[in-house]
Order: C-alpha cells, then structure tokens, then sequence
C-alpha cells in the first residue's frame, strides 16, 4: 500500500472532524492539559514557572520534520514506543505532507495527536525571513500586548490606618494600593527571535521611581531578547533566561514536573538548553547574556548572569570598627509592600558564569554531556545557625559540576547525572523510562543527594523541593489494555538521611498513587485516583516531651473522583470529588470538596463558572482546587474549613485583535469571622477577587 | 508479565504486592515488585539457557536493609 492510500484510509475511518476547525496551531487550554497531566496539587511546585515554560512551548511549537527524539521526549506527552515509531515512521517515509499524516503512524491514538497539537507544526515557515532587521522584527506572527489588573475587594489590615505604638512610631503598613497590576509585550517569530518585556506590581507595593531603594515604576520588570538559528548560533540571548541540560541536578529550570499522575513520560528530564525567561516568579532566573554553538555533533553553550537578589542584609561591628557585612538569607517571595521588605530588594549581588558542553553520538542513540557552574555572592551568605541546616549552603561562592548521558535502545530510555558541588557533596540521579510492549509503559528512577550537596539552580527528580539530603527509588507503571481503559500508577520510597525543618531525626516515608481512567466515548470521561503518602514529621509541641524531639509517622490519603461531561463543542460540565484524610500520632482528621463546573461557547463569548463546598477539619486536609482563569494566568487556590467558592469567567472576542477577559470569585466561609493572618488579615468572611485582561494582538 | 495480589493474615494488615517481569531476547529476564506493610521492594535477573534457569533476587527490607537471593533450577523436560 503507498502512502496516499494509507492516509486516505485512516481519514476515511474516522468519521468524526477532529481536526475541522484548524489545521494550524491549536489554542491552548492550559487548565485541561496541567490537570490532566499533573494531578496531585502540591503547594511546593512552582506552577507559575511550570505554566510560563508550557507557554514558552506553545510559543515555540516543535517541527515535526527536524524534531529528535529528545526534543520529542521533552513534551511529556509520548511514550517511548510512540517515539521510536514516530521516527522510524519519518525515516521510511521522508517528510510528512500534512498534520492528518499524524494519524497513520503505528501506536499514536487520536488522543495522543490531541495532546500534542498546540505543541508541534509541519514545517515551521519563515515567511519574513528575507525582510531585514527591524521590519522582520515588526512583522512577527506572535505580537501582543497583554495588560492585566487583579483586586481584593474586601480591605486587608495592611491597607488599613496604622497604629501608633508605645513609643510613638507608626505601626507597620503596606506602603502602595492593593491593585495588582501585570503587563507583557511580546514580538516573536518561532525558530528566529523572541522579544519580551514583562512588567509586574503586586497588591500592596506602590508605583516610585526611588533609586535609592532600587524601585523604579513597576516593582518587577523583565526583558529579553533572543536569536535562534543564525548560522552555527543555535541561541543566542540577551537579558532574563534559563537553562536545563541533563536531569537537572546543575541547570534544572523550567518545565519539569515530577511524581503526578502521568507515571511515565514526567520522569526524565530532557536538555532543552536555552530560553528566554519571562515569569514573574522574582528568583530562579539569569540575567545577563548566554548562547549556544553548535559545530558537528558537539554543542557549547556558555553563559554570564549578573543580577541583584532580595536579601537580609545583617552588619557585624569588628574591634577596628571597620563594618563587614553578610547575608542571613536569600528572600524568594518577590514582594516589596511595607518599609522592611522594601529594605531587603536588591542588597545582594549575584553573578555566574556557566559552561556546558554537549556531544551527539553520529547514530543518535547516545548523548553525554558536562555542566559546570560557578557562583558568587557580593556577601559571604550566613544563615541561622540550626542543627537541620548545618550543611546547607554557606559562604560567598560555589562550584557545582556536572557529567550526564542519555542512551537510547530500541523502546528504552536510560537516563542519568552525577554531580559534585564545592563542598565535596554529591548528587547522582540514574533510570530508565520504557515501552515495554505497546500497552504497558514503565519507568524507575534512582536517586541520591548528599546532604552537604549544594545547586542553587538545581531542579531535579525529588521529593523535597531541592535536590539535597535524599535518597530514594521511585517506580512506575502505565497500563492501557484498550482504548477506553488506562491505569497508571507510581510507588516512591524515600529517605532522608539528615534533619529537615519539621523532622528532627534522619527519616524515611513512601507515597504512592493510582488513577483509573475511563473514556468510553468522546463525550464521556471519568477517572478515579487515590494517593497515599506517609512521612515523618515532628509531634506537636504538647506532646513532646522535654529532653527529647519525638518524630511520628503522618499519613495522608486523597481521593480524587472526577467526571467530565462534552456533548458537544459548545460546552462541557464537570463534577468533581475530593476527599482526604490525614493521621499522625493517633489524631485523625479529613477533609472534603465538591465542585460542579460548566462551560460554554456562544459567538464571540466564551463562558464558564464553577460552583463549589468543601468543608475541613484542619490545614492538613486543605483541598486544591484548580479554577480557570483568564487566559495565561493560573490558579490552584486551596481552601480549608468550611465555606463556598463561587467564580465566573467571560471571554469576549471583539474582533481579530482585540479580546477581553473578566472573572469574578468569591469565597463566603461559614465558621470564620476573619480570613487570612497579620497583615493579610480581613475582617468578615467573604472574600472577592476580580481581574480583567485585555489583550491586543498586533500584525493580524 | 504483571502480576497483582492482596494476602491477609488475621490480626495483621493486608498486604499488597505488584510485581512486572520483562524478557528481553527470550532468554534474559528482568524484574521487579513491591509489596505493602512492609513496605518492601524488590529487583531480580533471570537467565534461561535451554533446560536451565538461573535467578537473581535483590530484596530491600525498609527496616534490614539489602538481601541477596540466588537460584538455580533444571528443566527435566525441555520447555
């Protein structure tokens, strides 16, 4: 059978127009994809980022003609069989003609084509590429201007009058007005350039051109400008980015999730090098200049940051009076709203030059590769003394280098990075991710982090938040035995060999999770996931007894029950359960929520709104509930003791350019008389937040 | 080959326990499992030249730590 008659069939055979709206880029709902994917809502992952990366993809669609393996593998969405069958689908048939074309490669479902859609195109164009500098720049394909404002209505103790003290000074107060307000711009071609500015102010900072506090207007302002395949250049960036090679143990930024409810495909890290940064999160980012070359099988990438970091700042008077100073910590939350977090903005100075060297085997099956980073801190970094810190990061610089390899066998990914920081700590990270028949997918990662091992940009497969004292296995299975069942789950044991905040004795704890999904039609999908963790922690304070820390087993369970209704286009519901309950030391609590969600598209509009009841014991049982915001802003408030949440979403195309947005959400809680603590306190208990966004699209 | 199963003793927890085997080139076997309460896990190579059978366990117990385990068999009739 040729070709042509191959597609010809398969299109014939699937009698429903998945594909008849667009053939190009489809619009990307971010809320769909993260929930599906990353289910188990965790407040220690930073989604900000993990969103901005996503968009950076969506912005930046792979070619299916050119995309290799590993940029395939970096979408989280293919299993390792699809990948090889994907490959050797383009070296039998050349280049593929058409996106339908998708569809006639072995062990890709109309379901797995879906997902990848707002992530790929067929021969990225370059339409402008002959125009010369600044009108190639002007007439980019993605041109906007994003401009959002989001408020609190109800008035939080900060923005209040202060007090006065006993000794006369004023109490302390947020200093700006409690709008929040976000603005970004953005000129950008796939596969040639991207230019960005991103401008933040947060709820209680003001708008001040103040030098001398390192404020000028906005509070947070990000720009970048980046080259993409000029000649042997393959990157070339200016201004804020980020890198991520090998499994993140020396560059570990971006789009890296770990243990959810994707088993599989989330595991591995991918080495997608260099990108533009442009979150809003106030940390975890370089700035300064970094670019790639490549010539043959090898590519180098070198990078120099230097950018200011929030800090406490602490002075040390010395016998010849001569004052020295040095950091007691490193402030991530990005927020300058009263006179002593405006003092912390920018006291420390921090630079890095970074090196990586990577090299592709000819046949493509193997890479190995090297990082190498160096960091310094204008002031040597001092923190508290604490026993559960004693081997963390202190002083002014630190090197952390870095050895990785990927090796690819027929449907098996074998993956890993060893790693040594200046301080002689080590950290290892070692699996293998494989299809291993066309039904069940299985992955394990091994992992180990000295507890003196130190990566300020690290970001690798954890269960804490960084990669340090930690060691653990992790396996996982994905089971799909047709087309309307699929069952995945992953089972971590881990430990920690030294003290954490909260554990005051080395520990050790597993978590595992199962999800069952069940889509008998198009229309109809249900799916059901429990998780287990249990962890050690210390006991309360009342139970303590006085010469000795006592640590107890914690034990959570979620249960998760989810239906989601589409009987057409036009608009979908969703009904969801959430259950937990949560032991420690013979204390049991639980918590529950419900939600019921609808949407819909009527013209120009686009509609939806949820309505839902949770009702908890304590904070332990805390439910996240993911809601749908305006477009590119995301949202996984939690709730706990016992209330209502309410919100609406509009979405108004007035014409090819211009759109608007608008939300309106409202908690009422029904045993508070006030929400939230010290300065973010509210008296009452109702709680309503508005945001409206507007976006102008140029050059359409 | 995956294989699940539940075992429960009066007056104590049920356990659970998963296990996968994977044959690569029909002679070569690897494997895995876990069991809950405890919460053990396991890893294992097999080698079947013709009528003999070679194994390999490694058992980690949460609390004991690594165990070793070795077997061989022979096939008085040819599989």
């Amino acid at each position: 059978m040729n070709r042509r008659s191959v597609i010809g069939l398969v299109l014939y055979m699937l009698p429903f127009a998945l594909f008849a709206q667009q053939a190009s880029q489809k619009e990307l709902d971010i809320e769909a994809f993260v929930e599906e994917r990353f289910a188990m809502q965790e407040e220690d992952i930073p989604y900000e980022d993990l969103y901005e990366s996503l968009l950076q993809r969506y912005f930046q669609p792979l070619d299916l003609q050119v995309a290799t393996s590993t940029e395939l593998q970096s979408l989280y969405l293919l299993s390792p069989l699809q990948i090889q069958s994907f490959i050797k689908y383009r070296n039998q048939f050349g280049k593929f003609s058409s996106i339908y074309e998708l569809q006639a490669i072995p062990e890709w479902t109309l379901e797995t084509i879906q997902n990848i859609l707002p992530f790929v195109v067929i021969n990225s164009t370059h339409p402008n590429q002959s125009n010369p500098g600044l009108k190639r720049i002007l007439k980019a394909e993605n041109a906007y201007l994003l401009f959002r404002q989001r408020r609190i209505w109800q008035t939080r103790k900060g923005f209040t009058a202060p007090d006065t003290l006993s000794n006369g000074d004023l109490s302390n107060r947020y200093v700006g007005d409690p709008n929040d307000l976000y603005m970004r711009f953005r000129l950008q071609q796939p596969a040639d350039f991207s230019l960005g500015l991103t401008l933040d102010k947060d709820s209680g900072e003001k708008f001040t051109w103040d030098p001398k506090s390192k404020r000028y207007g906005f509070n947070y302002l990000s720009f970048h400008y980046t080259l993409y395949n000029k000649g042997k250049l393959k990157a070339l960036s200016l201004g804020d980015y980020q890198l991520q090679f090998g499994q993140g143990l020396v560059f570990g930024s971006g789009f890296s999730v770990g243990k959810g409810a994707e088993t599989i495909t989330t595991v591995k890290r991918s080495s997608t090098g260099l990108r533009p940064y442009t979150s809003v999160m106030e940390a975890g980012f370089f700035r300064g200049l970094a670019g790639t070359y490549s010539s043959g099988n090898i590519e180098w990438t070198v990078m120099l940051s230097r950018t200011s970091r929030d800090a406490n700042l602490q002075y040390i008077q010395d016998s010849l009076a001569n004052e020295s100073s040095y950091l007691s910590s490193l402030v991530l939350s990005g927020l300058h709203r009263t006179i002593s977090e405006i003092q912390k903005k920018a006291q420390a100075i921090e630079q890095n030059i970074g090196l990586n060297l990577n090299y592709r085997h000819p046949n493509k099956s193997f890479r190995l590769g090297s990082n190498l980073l160096y960091t310094q801190y204008s002031q040597p970094l001092i923190p508290l003394e604490r026993i559960y810190n004693q081997f963390e990061f202190q002083g002014k610089n630190n090197v952390t280098n870095s050895l990785y390899f990927t090796y690819n066998y027929r449907n098996h990914y074998l993956f890993g990075e060893s790693a040594i920081s200046k301080s002689g700590g080590m950290g290892h990270v070692a699996g293998i991710m494989s299809s291993l028949n066309s039904k069940v997918d299985f992955s394990m990662i091994w992992r180990k982090y000295d507890r003196n091992f130190h990566s300020q940009y690290g970001n690798a497969f954890s269960e804490g938040t960084r990669p340090i004292n930690e060691e653990g296995l992790y396996l996982g299975i994905h089971f799909k035995p047709s087309r309307k069942i699929s069952w995945s789950a992953y089972y971590d044991y881990f430990k920690f060999p030294w003290m954490r905040f909260r554990m005051y004795a080395p520990s050790t704890g597993h978590e595992w999770l199962s999800r069952i999904k069940f889509q008998p039609n198009k229309q109809l999908m249900l799916f059901f996931q429990f998780r287990e963790e249990v962890k050690s922690r210390n006991v309360v304070s009342e139970d303590q007894t006085s010469s000795q820390y006592l640590l107890a087993q914690g034990k959570r369970q979620n249960i998760v029950w989810n239906l989601t209704y589409q009987p057409s286009r036009w608009w979908q519901a969703k009904t969801r359960v959430q259950q937990s309950f949560y032991r420690i030391s013979g204390h049991k609590s639980k918590g529950y929520a419900i939600s019921q969600d609808l949407s819909g598209e009527v013209g120009a509009w686009k509609l939806s709104g949820r309505v839902s009841l949770f009702d908890t014991d304590d904070y332990e049982n805390r439910q996240y509930l993911y809601e749908k915001n305006v477009l590119w802003a995301f949202s996984i408030p939690n709730f706990y003791d016992q209330g209502i949440r309410l919100y609406f979403l509009a979405q108004y195309k007035l014409n090819r350019r211009l759109t608007f947005w608008g939300r309106w959400a409202k908690t009422t809680y029904t045993n508070r008389e006030s929400i939230g603590s010290g300065l973010q306190e509210i008296q009452g208990n109702e709680l309503v937040e508005t945001t409206f966004q507007l976006r102008y699209q140029f050059n359409r | 080959m995956v294989n699940i199963e539940t075992e429960k003793e009066l007056f104590s927890p049920p356990q659970f326990k998963a296990g996968i085997a994977y044959s690569f080139e029909e002679k070569f076997w690897a494997r895995t499992g876990i069991t809950s309460q405890p919460n053990n896990l396991y890893f294992g190579i097999g080698f079947r030249p013709r009528r003999f059978q070679v194994d390999y366990a490694m058992s980690r117990n949460y609390l004991l730590g690594f165990t070793h385990h070795f077997s061989l068999n022979y096939n008085l009739k040819a599989p």
